[in-house]
């Protein structure tokens, strides 16, 4: 679920369709990326998934399942 | 490092801005809407001054410089120390502060040199300008600088080439035995994360940058902060960097917004002038009066500035523009 969520929210900040293998993708290789972008995402992520990021997380985070594992954290925190 | 000054005093600030702009939006064809809408919302920027091609940093320091004279009661011979400070100096040789100097009608007893400085440059030359000072022999300090930046940036770099505006300032420095204490945070972490390579653009790695600046910032300030004896801030004057970054440092510093004020929506970000600008920007809004301020600056070197002290805004002329 946090999965697909977290793939609609890239695909609208990024305004790239869903790559293969996004689920176990490093962030900075998906289409689209820069530092811009990525914290636009981070930003994006906040606000959809009601939770906040400490600022050292936000490039600390490198990969989609490192992402969504601190989601669920968050979440349940 | 941290280093105190006995009564040194800011007589006067002024920041020129070249006329011309450029909106992010006329970027939307090279960059796609996608990438300019995102700058917008995370680096907060719409618009930015840009020097015309024969504009140089030096023409834009000195309408500040002439400016600063004429509004305020400081004669120049009574100027002892000419610091420029920037990245984009007129040429190699001779120095810019020479060219200034003699574009001021400065008398030749004046000591004038270049500071090779970025975002930090400004608090670079306070803190250089405090050094000189404690020469009795000196009297007055000028301190000139600023950056066309847009030039250095390659075309495709798009947040490059969105971030950076044109702009030079001009501030003196003189000795006031009441005023109170100037205390200075500096550090240096040696890195290439920014840098402009002879006959090269701008190249920044965006990522390293954000890091060091969320993490080095809030430490520095705390660090500067942690004398129970200083004044509590009025103000956080921040080098204009981005507006996410300060977002961040303020957050991290537990600060209120309020006291951090982010100007970059017309501005972006104009390296060394980002900070007097800043100063300049605030007093034509209506500040007024004497403040106490931290200011702190960040970027090429990577270095680090932060300094407590008060900031007079009678002093500090409104932001003008010039052809």
């Amino acid at each position: 679920m946090i999965s697909q969520q977290l793939a609609l929210c890239f695909c609208d900040v990024l305004r790239q369709p869903m790559p293969a293998g996004f689920e176990c993708a490093t962030i900075a290789e998906l289409p689209g990326w820069d530092s811009v972008a990525h914290l636009s995402l981070m930003m994006e992520i906040e606000k959809r998934f009601q939770i906040r990021f400490r600022a050292t997380e936000l490039f600390a985070i490198t990969t989609i399942p490192a992402l969504i594992a601190v989601i669920e954290e968050r979440q349940h925190a | 490092m941290r280093e105190v000054f006995q009564s040194c005093k800011l007589r006067g600030i002024a920041t020129a801005l070249p006329k011309q702009t450029c909106a992010v939006d006329s970027f939307v064809e090279r960059f796609g809407e996608a990438k300019v809408e995102r700058f917008k919302q995370v680096v907060g920027v719409h618009e930015i001054h840009i020097a015309r091609p024969e504009q140089k940093t030096s023409d834009l320091a000195l309408a500040a410089a002439q400016t600063l004279f004429e509004k305020t009661a400081i004669a120049r011979d009574e100027i002892d120390v000419l610091l420029f400070i920037t990245q984009t100096p007129d040429c190699v040789a001779p120095p810019t502060a020479c060219r200034l100097q003699e574009a001021l009608a400065l008398g030749q007893h004046l000591f004038a040199l270049d500071i090779n400085q970025g975002c930090a440059g400004f608090l670079s030359g306070l803190l250089t300008a405090a050094h000189f000072l404690q020469n009795p022999a000196v009297r007055n300090v000028l301190i000139m600088g600023g950056d066309t930046l847009s030039r250095c940036v390659d075309p495709d770099d798009a947040t490059a080439a969105m971030l950076f505006g044109d702009a030079g300032f001009a501030a003196i420095v003189g000795r006031d035995p009441t005023a109170t204490p100037w205390v200075f945070e500096s550090a240096s972490i040696p890195s290439q994360a920014i840098s402009i390579p002879h006959d090269g653009y701008f190249q920044m790695q965006g990522t390293e940058v954000f890091n060091f600046s969320i993490s080095a910032v809030p430490q520095q300030i705390q660090t500067l902060l942690a004398d129970a004896s200083l004044a509590q801030p009025d103000l956080y004057l921040l080098h204009q960097a981005n507006a996410f970054i300060l977002q961040q440092i303020a957050r991290m510093c537990r600060l209120d917004p309020a006291v951090v004020p982010c100007r970059m929506k017309q501005r972006g970000n104009t390296s060394v002038a980002s900070l007097p600008l800043l100063m300049c920007d605030l007093a034509a809004e209506g500040y007024v009066g004497a403040k106490t301020v931290v200011l702190a600056a960040f970027g090429v070197g990577l270095t680090t500035l932060a300094a407590h002290l008060q900031l007079d805004f009678d002093n500090v002329l409104p932001t003008f523009t010039i052809e």
